[in-house]
């Protein structure tokens, strides 16, 4: 009765103010979540893709039936998964081999925001030499989501078995 | 003086909005920050269990039964020609190689670091390395059987557990099954029966049962292919290694001996394998045939075979004459 109008006025605006502020801060915090399951989707997604794709079924003009390393001998067994192939390249320490087969058959399976890594037991296959950029990229990610997979696979026409290897996709944005 | 105090100051609005969102954050805030935190992890740790339980049941068992069969029949052919004798039972001479590396109690070369148990027991020290998982093993029963002519068929009985701390699995009684093909393994009829002077690997013909001509019997010959006849009474690959001669209801495979590999060339015995290891017709000069094409007789002079193997090849009658 005794107060000015503007006084409420003044109080309304603090108080609008207040509510914008702490709902930014609330949905601020949410919007970290997506990412943070996009990530482990994908590193997910890699694997699986690495592990349930047979050599047969991959049209690919490098990895493929009838391709290059088919051609050259490097690759012997169609059934194979890439995921096994891989791991025989490793077995056979042909590391420079399994890392540009890993760079051809996940060629464009993540997408630029993301950055991977594949490795078998302790080595790094891809990239066997890391720029800059990636090791300070990974360094400083906040979000970092491995995916760990068992690899082993016949050899010698049934007559060996190589592995199990330890084998790991590490993604991050 | 009935107004009350919201009604004396102007922070009303104020106190209204500061408990608004106090009650907002204490609502939302505490449970996002645990979903956040922990659900991905937990998740992929269960993901990532499972998939390697999964592992274990569609491949990973498989692959060793294959990779330890395997070694354990040519584990056995060996030990059959160093010590030129039969097996006494496949199965369980089969058994003691897969999963002992041992035949008749003598550890095999061939089975090192190759057995069952060694395969699972890397596997349950990789699954704690990699995992953090205690995994333990227990193989029921490994058997070898066939069911069809050029294959064996392997059965795997396996209980497991995987324990972790955020999940357990506890599997009993799992059944693996693969196959083996028989192809490129050798013969233990002819390791034993020559004291491994003849050795001949299996290896299929590429003939099929009504195209047999005295052209494709010479190759047949001259190459050591074998034949599967649906009427015939030859053992199955199996069976040839405890040196059973009967007739195998699904899986007879059977080669003809190339004379020109024997010691003693000429014999009076059907040149079928296993009736020539056998005996059956040991002698029987008036059951057993010459075959008198010229070309085939310059290349095998001393080959013979019994009327139902004339048959089974299509040799006709004209091309043959009765041993004596």
């Amino acid at each position: 009765m005794y107060r000015k109008g503007y006084f409420f006025t003044l109080d309304a605006m603090m108080s609008l103010g207040i509510l914008i502020i702490g709902s930014f801060l609330i949905f601020t915090s949410y919007a970290s979540v997506p990412s943070r399951v996009q990530t482990a989707i994908l590193a997910e997604d890699v694997m699986d893709f690495l592990s349930s794709t047979k050599i047969r079924d991959l049209n690919n003009p490098y990895a493929g039936i009838g391709g290059l390393l088919w051609q050259q001998g490097n690759i012997t067994n169609a059934d194979n998964t890439l995921l096994q192939q891989a791991g025989e390249f490793y077995y056979r320490n042909e590391l420079g081999l399994a890392e540009k087969f890993i760079v051809n058959v996940t060629n464009e399976l993540v997408p630029k925001p993301y950055k991977f890594e594949f490795w078998i037991d302790e080595y790094r296959i891809y990239p066997s030499s890391p720029s800059q950029e990636h090791v300070s990229s990974k360094n400083t990610t906040k979000i970092l989501l491995p995916s760990k997979k068992l690899t082993y696979g016949i050899l010698n026409k049934g007559m060996d078995l190589f592995g199990p290897y330890k084998s790991e996709v590490l993604v991050w944005e | 003086m009935g107004i009350g105090i919201f009604g004396k100051r102007g922070i009303f609005f104020t106190f209204i909005a500061v408990m608004l969102m106090a009650a907002l954050i204490i609502i939302f805030s505490p449970s996002t920050s645990i979903n956040v935190a922990n659900k991905p992890v937990v998740k992929t740790r269960v993901i990532t269990l499972n998939d390697f339980v999964q592992d274990l049941e569609n491949s990973y068992f498989e692959s060793i039964l294959k990779v330890s069969s395997h070694r354990a029949i040519l584990a056995m052919a060996s030990y059959m020609q160093s010590n030129n004798k039969f097996l006494a039972d496949m199965q369980s001479g089969f058994s003691e190689a897969v999963l002992q590396g041992a035949i008749n109690g003598q550890s095999s070369t061939i089975m090192k670091n190759n057995t069952l148990n060694e395969w699972l027991a890397r596997m349950a020290n990789f699954s704690e390395d990699t995992f953090n998982v205690d995994t333990q093993f227990t193989v029921n029963k490994v058997e070898i059987y066939q069911a069809r002519p050029w294959f064996v068929d392997l059965r795997l009985n396996i209980s497991f557990s995987v324990t972790s701390e955020t999940a357990s699995w506890e599997v009993s009684n799992f059944i693996t099954n693969a196959e083996l093909s028989i192809e490129d393994f050798d013969d233990p009829y002819y390791i034993v029966n020559t004291n491994g002077n003849y050795i001949q690997k299996i290896n299929k013909t590429d003939v099929a049962l009504d195209k047999w001509n005295l052209e494709n019997v010479k190759s047949h010959i001259r190459y050591g292919t074998y034949a599967h006849f649906p009427d015939s009474r030859a053992p199955s690959f199996l069976m040839r290694f405890t040196n059973t001669s009967m007739a195998s209801a699904c899986c007879g495979i059977e080669s003809l001996v190339n004379p020109n590999k024997l010691a003693n060339k000429d014999q009076m015995e059907s040149y079928a394998d296993y009736l020539f290891f056998n005996h059956s017709l040991q002698g029987k000069c008036t059951e057993l045939y010459n075959i008198t094409d010229a070309p085939f007789r310059a290349e095998f002079p001393h080959f013979k075979l019994d009327f139902q193997h004339l048959v089974f090849y299509n040799i006709s009658l004209q091309n043959t004459k009765r041993a004596c």
